[in-house]
């Protein structure tokens, strides 16, 4: 059972080749339910893909995850070079059933109409908020407001946005808030940063200066009153996988 | 042991033929920008898996509108050098300006804010290794090209406009797309070759649940299905004639 032993056992029945290292294009990504009734920090990357997401109480899919472990990208290299970060609002139809889900008139009706409205509080947390990398307990980087600083660079292109009321509302402004959808201002790195197999990671969003928006009971619409809606935030590191040939 | 008998179906005597009578030279490549695409109807019930590049035009109900595949899940004879990855949405008639009343359910734009697009997961694998995995695919994968449209969402209807405390204001139907530009397109870099007949799968799945549409007010399954796709762009490589 010498290294000489595994390694002729290896190339000789292995099920990867590890004399030659592949490079393909692949962003890792993982993705938190937000804490509704405001936190101090969103910690990501650490609750692997089949885990339950302590916030929500859902167990993570590919949708949020592509983390195989927790704290480490597993066996492989990885080149970072893009860190991106997004928050939003879930899907229509995995929202709170009877509340949001069901509103007919949930995404015209005036959105940021209330006090407290959803818009007022999601364009609030947006603006706060620092991003925190370690890499083996030391710090790497620290991003200011990340959600502004370092936009998701993906979206949608609203070109115009509708509105309507019902009778006895107040006659109330919409507006859509959004993250930078252009992938021009995503945070580049340069130099990159190679991110070695098994490393352990710290990735956190930290609010130092008090609790995050708190969205509990927030106005959504006029038809929906006070409801808490559910939002997911989401750290991205785009770049490259290096990893063994097959 | 049998031996070999020399010259019968070796190698050498179709290399022969083929060079004296073949139609086609292998010796030679010729190199074209090329996109191949792939378009499934999106349920309004919303999907578990939705699989692209499963079917060829001439397939049952298929046509070029909907693919150019030669094969299923492969490029036939041909090596295709994949520089980029897209995703497009497309309906008959998307947008009915007079049907829009205020509710989700009459606009497409619904669905762009507050659907699908926010949801599933890209899954693309060359002969069953995963090759990419993105998350809300319709927003990261973005086309690219597409309309653009500038309006003033004014007032369509309004009601007993005797203060602003009463009566019902609906304003004209909102216009939402996919981010259409250039440079958000999701590159390979380094690009990837897929040689001739290699099986690939390209899907994108919803394992947190499904999402159905949201705008049933002017989609359906029949008369005005959404449909979605996935495009490969690149450089195709063919063999000379």
């Amino acid at each position: 059972m010498t290294l000489d032993v595994l390694d002729a056992l290896q190339k000789r029945f292995g099920s990867a080749n590890f004399s030659r290292y592949q490079i393909i294009r692949q962003p890792y990504y993982d993705t938190v339910r937000v804490q509704t009734a405001g936190t101090t920090q969103m910690a990501f990357f650490t609750v692997p893909i089949g885990s339950t997401d302590p916030v929500g109480q859902s167990q993570k899919t590919l949708e949020q995850t592509n983390l195989v472990k927790s704290g480490s990208l597993g066996q492989i290299f990885f080149v970072l070079t893009q860190i991106r970060c997004y928050v939003g609002l879930v899907p229509k139809a995995r929202q709170v059933s009877g509340t949001i889900s069901g509103d007919a008139n949930g995404t015209f009706h005036g959105w940021s109409s209330q006090d407290p409205g959803y818009q007022q509080r999601y364009n609030e947390l947006l603006n706060r908020g620092v991003l925190n990398i370690s890499f083996a307990q030391k710090s790497y980087y620290q991003i200011e407001a990340p959600f502004i600083n370092s936009p998701p660079g993906f979206g949608v292109q609203v070109h115009s946005f509708g509105a309507s009321k019902v009778i006895a509302d107040a006659v109330k402004k919409s507006i859509w808030v959004q993250q930078d959808n252009s992938f021009t201002n995503v945070w580049n790195l340069s130099p990159i940063q190679i991110i070695e197999p098994e490393l352990q990671m710290g990735v956190t969003i930290d609010f130092p200066d008090g609790v995050s928006p708190v969205f509990t009971n927030t106005y959504l619409s006029q038809a929906a009153a006070a409801a808490t809606p559910t939002m997911e935030a989401m750290v991205m590191f785009d770049g490259y996988s290096i990893r063994p040939q097959q | 042991m049998p031996v070999p008998v020399a010259n019968t179906m070796s190698n050498e005597i179709i290399s022969g033929l083929q060079t004296r009578f073949g139609s086609i030279d292998y010796s030679q490549f010729q190199s074209l920008r090329y996109q191949f695409y792939s378009y499934v109807t999106y349920p309004t019930a919303g999907a578990t898996t939705l699989n692209f590049f499963g079917t060829t035009t001439g397939s049952p109900n298929i046509t070029l509108a909907d693919t150019n595949m030669p094969r299923t899940g492969s490029f036939g004879q041909q090596h295709f050098f994949l520089k980029s990855i897209s995703t497009r949405i497309k309906m008959k008639n998307t947008y009915n300006l007079s049907l829009f009343d205020g509710t989700d359910a009459t606009t497409l734009a619904s669905d762009f804010l507050m659907g699908f697009l926010n949801a599933g997961v890209l899954n693309f694998s060359i002969g069953a290794r995963p090759f990419l995995q993105v998350p809300k695919p319709f927003q990261i994968l973005p086309p690219i090209a597409g309309n653009t449209i500038t309006n003033v969402s004014g007032i369509s209807a309004l009601v007993t406009p005797l203060s602003n405390v009463a009566g019902t204001l609906t304003s004209d139907t909102p216009f939402v797309t996919q981010t259409i530009d250039r440079t958000n397109v999701f590159r390979f870099d380094p690009n990837i070759l897929i040689e001739a007949e290699q099986q690939f799968a390209c899907t994108i799945d919803f394992p947190s649940g499904l999402v159905p549409v949201i705008s049933t007010g002017i989609c359906n399954d029949t008369t005005n299905p959404l449909k979605v796709a996935v495009f490969f762009d690149g450089v195709l490589l063919r063999p000379l004639q």
